[in-house]
């Protein structure tokens, strides 16, 4: 077993409805930050763990999102292996 | 089917004595009703309680998602057999944001519109009967009930809509729901799910004066026992 | 006496005492009782337990004279909350406290954590909460700094007061250039616990087992209490990083989760519980201390024992932490498994940390080392403060020609609407969840909140309460301030059909080396005491809070003196409870006053500040509290007779407001009336704030109980006029417009 850290970043679905980016997008737009097109709001989870290797890290990291850490009927999710 | 009544508490759940007390006062005029709080810990069988409650509160501080740590608790592990074989279970606000987690209702819910928590008494219509709950003949009536809540924004793909049917819609939109929706339900097997925003349980006591939540305890009463 | 002490740098320790915030009489009077130099940790506790916050050095000497005794109460201040009786079996458990200096430097957290703290005292005591209020004061809302602040108080109150589900019934919300360096934020919350079953904290006893309970222990707030709450506040200074670090963050969901397993505990376990005690404050140093001291006895603690949440901590942060969601229990010995077994089922910590002895010492060892051996006894109380004598400055009588001209009507009344501590509160309140726990009868907006506490005995009995504060009349007179506010809260009460109980207070003042700050706080009890007496709702519990101030011009100002009173009573019927908006058309409406003269000036109005502000009032307005009395009596005999359809009470703004006020309900009622008979000046009547007046909606045909009412109670009554299906308010002659124009400018101040 070795040790890892991944990251889970949990996102909406696009065309998801996204109230607080919706009001981010246009706070910013009303500090005069005129460039911004698009904000989305991402959850990211940092999770040290063992595992056998990178890809049974990355298994994990990914059952976890499926079971509990995304809302699949709304939000998409990536697993990365961070170290 | 014993005559058992349960509600359902999770550490965080504020509204589980509310229910509860709607209950205990029913089980006076019929005591065939026997109020139970069940603890989340422990399994829930089947054929064991008639009615079950998901009440209202931050389970676990609605942490990561409103709902989504209470959906694997002990007593939610069978749930959709527990209903199949006859159970109505009904999540009131929290209780509807867990229900939604556990995928038994399609759709989900999103921060209100305003981002705001809201808490306020409005008026809802009912659309449509729903065993135990609503008959056909509290179709197209108003009602008014309390809601209380942060995430009460809900949302529904077509493709999710399913066998369930929007029972409750807001008179006046107050949190961005699609459609006014304020509450769905389905059957599925012997039982039905019942998931709503609003809480009927702060609409029962005379002595607060607002009632419109009576028929939907009573209506349970007289079509279970 | 030990050798005197060198004043310069050379000796750390003594360093260290200034630092910890001991004036040079206070460490010789340690070393005196000590009998020798105190340990690092020592002297970081005495600073917390002799800090103005814990030890109330410059206000006990007129706390103490606050009566505090009468037939229903329970117990009195010095406990976690005050307790009065409901009935036979059941108690109340209520009081106020303030957050003020913590919310100016971090709103959100500052706010959510005062209503942490305020409900762990209710639970403390073994009571269920089951409302809270809100008593706040921002500077200038103009200012964005302060609508931020607001913004940042409600959020954090709605935070924590939504998750732990205990509903948020009541509130006001001022605001004055007073604050504009230093906003008050005092929560009130209120709880019913069974009357064989009250916990305290002075009822340890040594062979015990000592307990923390809850939450882990990190480096939150160190220095908290002590610091932050005599902070004199400069303006451009708050934000400095090692404020916000000291700001100690709240998790509602655990104190939820502590407050079940804690009532839990004090259901099934109540004989092996002995004592208990809220680590609000200066956390383990001042729970330690006080139930040691209070319960006379000694303690033994093991800090290595304590759960921490953080590596590394040293003693002194761990007797300083205030991490919150925490409580310090002493239980008997052989219970505490299952202490732990119930703690465990909800998710909280449970962990012996020592234990109770007969030796009045309070030993504290860390890694097998000793750090703290204090005879506890003699170093409960901080010497006493040398205080200057408190001294009212006179206000000069001024010699100002009343003016003749009298304002536009309709544009004043419009203007008063408008003003934030009349304006509507709505949207405020519905970020609060005001109906959870499915008890709320009348919450926000209503003259006085009602809560439905039915029993299998007493089904349909009711608590009320209302809070108040005018600080604009304390700033006038601090003694009048007191009494009118107790007034006004009691005839709150009545209008709603509330009997008052008792009461708790909530002072918040400027610099106690201040003679006018003395002068405030002697004043407001003197004020109390006359109005308590009046009454016989006595004090039951308390908060001082000290060092309000802003500065501007360079120059620290103490804010006007601000005492929120809490008036808690109770009805036997919340089915009679009488609403404050106008119910039905047609319905006359009736003022009944007590007598006396009001022929004046509308000095010390709403009124008066807004449009003339270049005259200082120096007259307090009219006040009886004898008449009052007889106010309360009547208005409790109408509720019996049902005569009031509703009924509120004129206060900010004064009769014109307060009729606009009762327009406003869903239907939007129009009135109707005649003044033009009246012989005193148009504004002194319409604006002027005179106190006991109240305002009676009656059917007509019941209008001759009300003259026999007002004949039996020597009031005086007089009509006002009708309530209208027209949606027009009219005062004739000259007041005239449309209601909804009224409500919009009403409504559109908070948003």
């Amino acid at each position: 077993m070795k040790s890892f850290k991944i990251q889970v970043r949990v996102q909406f679905k696009d065309g998801i409805l996204d109230p607080q980016a919706e009001a981010i997008q246009s706070a910013l737009k009303k500090l005069q930050f005129k460039s911004v097109q698009n904000v989305r709001c991402d959850k990211a989870f940092l999770i040290s763990l063992e595992a056998e290797s990178e890809t049974a890290a990355q298994d994990l990291g990914r059952k976890m999102a499926n079971q509990l850490l995304a809302n699949v009927v709304m939000e998409n999710f990536e697993v990365e292996v961070v170290t | 089917m014993s005559r058992h009544w349960a509600v359902v508490q999770f550490p965080g759940s504020n509204c589980d004595h509310d229910v509860l007390k709607v209950f205990q006062s029913l089980s006076k005029k019929y005591p065939e009703i026997e109020p139970v709080l069940h603890w989340h810990e422990d399994p829930i069988e089947k054929n064991v309680y008639e009615v079950i409650i998901l009440p209202g509160g931050f389970s676990y501080g609605d942490y990561l998602r409103a709902g989504a740590i209470a959906k694997i608790s002990q007593a939610l592990n069978n749930l959709e057999e527990v209903i199949e074989a006859g159970a109505h279970v009904m999540g009131i606000c929290n209780g509807f944001q867990i229900l939604l987690e556990t995928r038994l209702l399609p759709g989900y819910l999103q921060v209100n519109k305003s981002l705001k928590f809201i808490s306020d008494t409005v008026s809802l219509k009912i659309e449509d009967e729903a065993f135990p709950w609503f008959t056909k003949k509290n179709k197209g009536e108003v009602v008014r009930y309390p809601i209380a809540h942060r995430f009460g924004n809900y949302q529904l793909s077509k493709i999710d809509k399913g066998e369930m049917k929007p029972v409750l819609k807001y008179q006046e939109n107050p949190n961005g729901s699609i459609d006014g929706i304020a509450g769905v339900y389905r059957t599925l097997g012997k039982g039905s799910v019942f998931g709503l925003m609003p809480h009927p349980e702060r609409a029962f006591f005379e002595d607060l004066r607002l009632t419109d939540g009576q028929p939907i305890w009573q209506n349970a009463v007289e079509n279970l026992i | 006496m030990s050798q005197a002490i060198s004043k310069e740098g050379l000796d750390p320790i003594r360093e260290l005492a200034a630092a910890v915030g001991l004036s040079d009489k206070e460490w010789n009077h340690l070393i005196f009782v000590l009998g020798r130099h105190p340990s690092e940790s020592e002297l970081q506790m005495i600073g917390v337990m002799w800090s103005e916050h814990c030890s109330y050095k410059s206000s006990k000497r007129y706390l103490k004279k606050l009566i505090t005794k009468g037939k229903y109460v329970l117990e009195g201040p010095g406990e976690n909350a005050g307790l009065i009786a409901l009935d036979a079996e059941r108690g109340i458990a209520f009081k106020i406290e303030s957050h003020n200096h913590p919310s100016f430097v971090e709103p959100f957290q500052g706010a959510a954590t005062g209503v942490g703290g305020i409900l762990r005292d209710i639970f403390t005591m073994g009571a269920r909460p089951i409302a809270l209020g809100d008593y706040l004061r921002f500077g200038d809302l103009n200012l964005e700094k302060h609508q931020y602040l607001l913004d940042g108080v409600i959020g954090g109150i709605a935070h924590y007061g939504n998750c732990m589900g205990i509903p948020v019934v009541a509130g006001h919300v001022g605001s004055g250039s007073s604050y504009n360096g230093n906003i008050l934020v005092n929560v009130f919350a209120l709880g019913i616990v069974d009357r064989n079953k009250i916990f305290r904290s002075n009822t340890g006893k040594p062979g015990q087992v000592v307990m923390v309970w809850g939450a882990k222990t990190g480096r939150d707030g160190i220095h908290g209490a002590s610091l932050l709450a005599s902070a004199d506040f400069e303006s451009g200074k708050t934000e400095t990083k090692e404020q916000k670090i000291r700001v100690q963050v709240g998790d509602p969901f655990k104190e939820k989760v502590l407050m079940e397993a804690t009532l839990e505990c004090m259901q099934s376990l109540s004989s092996d519980l002995a004592a208990i005690q809220d680590m609000g404050a200066a956390g383990l140093t001042s729970s330690t201390t006080e139930m040691a001291a209070k319960s006379k006895i000694g303690m033994k603690i093991d800090l290595s024992k304590v759960p921490v949440r953080e590596t590394g901590m040293k003693a002194f942060e761990l007797l300083l932490s205030e991490s919150q969601e925490r409580m310090l229990a002493i239980v008997e010995k052989g219970s505490e498994e299952k202490f732990k077994a119930i703690l465990n089922k909800w998710g909280c910590e449970g962990e012996v940390v020592g234990e109770t002895d007969d030796s009045e010492l309070l030993r504290m060892t860390f890694d097998g080392q000793t750090v703290v051996d204090l005879p506890i006894q003699k170093l409960m109380d901080a010497p006493p403060a040398d205080l200057p004598e408190p001294e009212w400055p006179a206000v000069q009588s001024q010699a100002y020609k009343i003016p003749d001209e009298i304002k536009k009507e309709w544009e004043v009344l419009e203007k008063l609407l408008c003003h934030p501590s009349v304006a509507s509160k709505k949207e405020i309140f519905k970020r609060y969840d005001t109906t959870v726990g499915a008890a709320t009868v009348f919450g926000p907006g209503q003259e006085a909140s009602v809560l439905w506490v039915g029993s299998k005995e007493h089904p349909h009995l009711g608590i009320a309460f209302k809070g108040v504060a005018d600080e604009n009349f304390y700033q006038l007179n601090p003694r009048f301030g007191a009494k009118a506010a107790m007034a006004k809260a009691v005839r709150s009460l009545s209008c709603v059909g509330a009997r008052a109980r008792a009461f708790t207070d909530g002072i918040n003042v400027g610099n106690p080396k201040n003679a006018k700050t003395q002068a405030a706080l002697s004043e407001t009890v003197e004020g109390l005491n006359e109005a308590i007496i009046a009454f016989e709702t006595p004090c039951v519990s308390g908060n001082v809070s000290m060092y309000n101030q802003t500065v501007s011009d360079g120059v620290p100002r103490d804010i006007y003196p601000t005492t929120f009173v809490v008036v808690v009573g109770v009805m036997d019927d919340v089915r009679k409870a009488v609403p404050s908006l106008f119910q039905s058309e047609g319905s006359e409406i009736w003022l009944l006053e007590i007598p006396g003269n009001r022929e004046l000036f509308p000095e010390a109005s709403l009124y008066a500040r807004e449009f003339f502000p270049e005259l200082k009032p120096s007259v307090c307005p009219f006040l009886d509290l004898e008449g009052e009395q007889r106010l309360q009596n009547a208005l409790l005999k109408a509720n019996d007779l049902n005569l009031m359809l509703s009924c509120r009470d004129v206060s900010t703004g004064g009769l014109a407001v307060s009729l606009a006020k009762a327009c406003f309900s869903e239907k939007r009622f129009g009135f109707e009336g005649d003044l033009s008979k009246t012989q005193s000046r148009r504004d002194q009547l319409l604006f002027g704030e005179a106190q006991g007046r109240v305002i009676l909606e009656i059917n007509p045909n019941r209008r001759s109980e009300l003259m026999k009412l007002g004949a039996e109670f020597n009031l005086q009554i007089r009509k006002l006029g009708n309530v209208t299906q027209d949606p027009t308010f009219r005062i004739r002659p000259t007041l005239s417009g449309s209601i909804e124009t009224l409500f919009q400018a009403w409504s559109s101040v908070f948003k």
